[in-house]
């Protein structure tokens, strides 16, 4: 093994392979992955009630409507504006106040408010939306409320918002995606316009030659997963420890990854191969998608659990070596058993070669 | 145009394009995940909120008041019955209403209702559920002690009211599912073209007696057939052709053209099966931007009209939701019906003179 002769091969697949769709995919992918779940997950997908408000008259109620956090409140600057967002559903309920609503209000005077309700919204959005406007009505008028209402909250489970139980899918898919991908298809496309029989009739071996792809699919996944943990809560109180599960679990994602580029004939193979895995490689993640429903050891059965379990103590709750240990030292068992398969596959490509 | 020609071409697209095990995994797998994932989620959306309610002494009148607030009520025996109904979220709420509370609504003095939630509750539900119920026994206290709340609201709807008959989630996600079917094919479709340019099977088989318009005829047959037969294998098998299956059929045509013509345009600029992949995927972000408007309504403005794809996702979103017939169509089907043939047109003169 030279290390010299690796370098020279990793910096050349750096240099030629990162021009490439599946280099460029494996990157932007679990980055706008990520961000598109922010967006979704944190404005559209949220199932507030959203009323819209055309104020003439600076009213207080909207202001009061809009410090609330249980619905989305927009200030339209028109009627036609809030009626045509009505349409489309962009808001679901309406309210148009007139200039001077608040003094009538004050004065006592029975108000009557027309609320223009988007045909497609839900009853108890409608609902929601309107008691909190007659709630607030009722706070300007300074009117007793005798009533009060005690909220007492059962059980010992917490809220996980959706946008947090996706993250374990995010950072498994920065992990296994690039470093997986780009190690088989660089692979594929040297063994198919046969610029791998030439490299290995160079001084260079086969083993040299896996180890540099290898290389640029830990790279990926490494710098592919601290750049998704930095967008989603940091990387913990260990970055180091953090930094090593990382190579560990980028080195097995690469190990399979050059396995599938070694036995693989084409592209297409590989692509639907790994279509048919996703379901095996992110199970885990999507078991965390309801921990209410699917009992944590099954997670466990799946290798990639090995990965993503101990990023995610790591990173989001601040756990040390002796709380991961297990778990790695069953990541290392299994990429070490990784390890002597592609021993096997280089040997075979080398004599291949030959 | 000899028509046996034409089918031996289509039978060896036919071949060539399930010999590609990726879209070949990918074409099957699709449809077969689509009609599972449609079949799988709910048909219907339960837009009451019923709240279980443990009240020994209640009057009736408060029961139709809260009925009348479009809450439903479940009644229950005991607390502890309650209590256990909300830990196992068979409701989204329990209200306690004792002796003591009763009397103080009636009287219009200071009371406290309890009610219980579960613990996982967003903080929005738990917040949104106070303001509700607070609100209404608050007015009905007011309504028996004689001095109603001093603001009434008046409902004007806007477009069909769907109380009672919500879009699911399933059906809103439909055109979604067979759009992406369709768009799938521009992948395919292309890729099957660019391979047989790169690896000069086109140009071979035009020295034969096969035309260019054969060449090209079969292709498009053949691409909008595939793409044709997936949406509405789709289509049918989640039951949804049994309402306008005329003008549904017609919207899918139109859009396996649609696609046909943007497929041959991307053969053209590409030169391998990740090259059509490249563009395929841009292409597809692209299509995709209108069924945001489906999916998530209000989230997508009129720019969204320029996109061909909005006119597919629009037309069956209207015949299959929102009960549309011709005349609300019409106009989608024209615009992709023109936008097809000028796709098309100009797939097949890119791909022409690039064989010539």
């Amino acid at each position: 093994m030279n290390l010299r002769r690796v370098s020279v091969l990793f910096l050349k697949d750096l240099r030629y392979g990162s021009r490439g769709f599946v280099f460029i995919f494996a990157v932007v992918m679990p980055l706008a992955l990520s961000l598109i779940i922010g967006i979704l997950f944190g404005t559209l997908f949220s199932e507030k009630p959203k009323l819209g408000i055309v104020d003439a008259g600076s009213s207080a109620l909207v202001v009061d409507l809009q410090a609330a956090d249980f619905m989305t409140v927009t200030r339209f600057e028109s009627s036609s504006a809030l009626m045509q967002s009505l349409e489309t559903g962009g808001v679901e309920v309406g309210l148009d106040l007139p200039a001077g609503f608040d003094r009538a209000v004050r004065e006592g005077a029975q108000t009557e408010l027309a609320l223009y309700v988007w045909g497609q919204s839900l009853v108890t959005n409608r609902a929601v939306i309107a008691a909190a406007v007659a709630e607030r009505i009722m706070d300007l008028t300074e009117r007793a409320m005798p009533i009060e209402v005690d909220t007492v909250l059962l059980g010992d489970t917490e809220a996980v918002p959706w946008q947090q139980r996706l993250i374990p899918l995010i950072v498994l898919i920065s992990v296994m995606f690039g470093g997986m991908l780009v190690p088989a298809t660089s692979m594929i496309e040297e063994r198919q316009r046969r610029t791998l029989v030439a490299v290995t009739t160079s001084p260079a071996t086969m083993a040299e030659v896996f180890l540099s792809k290898g290389l640029m699919g830990v790279l990926l996944s490494v710098v592919s997963a601290l750049a998704i943990l930095t967008l989603n809560g940091g990387w913990g109180h260990n970055p180091v420890l953090l930094f090593v599960v990382l190579l560990v679990s980028g080195t097995f994602a690469a190990s399979i990854g050059l396995l599938m580029g070694a036995r693989v004939k084409d592209i297409q193979t590989l692509f639907a191969i790994n279509k048919s895995m996703g379901i095996f490689i992110y199970a885990p993640a999507f078991i965390a998608l309801f921990p209410e429903t699917i009992p944590g050891w099954v997670a466990r059965l799946f290798p990639t659990y090995y990965v993503l379990q101990p990023v995610l103590s790591i990173s989001q709750q601040g756990a040390g070596l002796p709380d991961i240990a297990v778990d790695l030292l069953i990541l290392i068992v299994m990429t070490a058993v990784l390890f002597v398969g592609l021993g096997f596959s280089a040997q075979r490509l080398q004599v291949q070669a030959a | 145009m000899n028509g046996r020609i034409l089918k031996t071409l289509i039978l060896k697209d036919l071949l060539l394009y399930f010999r590609n095990r990726f879209f070949a995994f990918v074409t099957l797998a699709g449809l077969i995940i689509y009609i599972a994932v449609y079949l799988v989620l709910p048909a219907t959306v339960d837009e009451a909120l019923t709240l279980a309610v443990y009240a020994p002494t209640v009057p009736d009148i408060f029961l139709d008041f809260l009925t009348n607030n479009d809450i439903e009520i479940a009644p229950f025996e005991t607390d502890e019955a309650l209590q256990a109904a909300i830990v196992q979220s068979a409701y989204q709420a329990g209200i306690v209403l004792t002796g003591d509370a009763v009397s103080g609504i009636i009287r219009g003095q200071p009371a406290t209702v309890t009610v219980y939630l579960r613990s996982d509750a967003p903080t929005e539900l738990v917040d949104a559920l106070h303001v509700l119920l607070r609100l209404a026994f608050n007015e009905l206290s007011a309504t028996l002690s004689g001095s109603p709340l001093p603001v009434q609201f008046s409902e004007q709807i806007v477009g069909p009211d769907m109380t009672g008959q919500q879009i699911s989630l399933r059906s809103r996600l439909l055109p979604l599912m067979a759009v992406i079917l369709l768009v799938m094919e521009i992948m395919g479709l292309g890729s099957l073209i660019s391979d047989e340019r790169e690896s000069g099977m086109l140009q071979a088989l035009l020295v034969t007696p096969v035309s260019t318009v054969g060449l090209f005829a079969a292709k498009a047959i053949f691409g909008i057939a595939l793409a044709f037969l997936q949406a509405t294998t789709l289509m049918g098998i989640t039951g949804n052709l049994r309402t306008e299956p005329v003008l549904i059929l017609t919207t899918l045509l139109l859009a396996s053209l649609v696609v046909t013509g943007l497929a041959f345009l991307i053969a053209a600029v590409s030169r391998s099966m990740m090259s059509v992949m490249a563009w395929g995927i841009l292409a597809m972000i692209i299509l995709l931007i209108p069924a945001y408007g489906v999916v998530l309504p209000g989230t997508v403005t009129g720019w969204a009209r320029v996109i061909p794809s909005f006119y597919m996702f629009d037309t069956i979103h209207q015949l299959v939701n929102l009960g549309g017939a011709s005349d609300t169509v019409t106009l989608n089907l024209i615009v992709l019906l023109v936008m097809g043939v000028l796709l098309m047109a100009a797939g097949v003169v890119v791909m022409k003179r690039q064989l010539t």
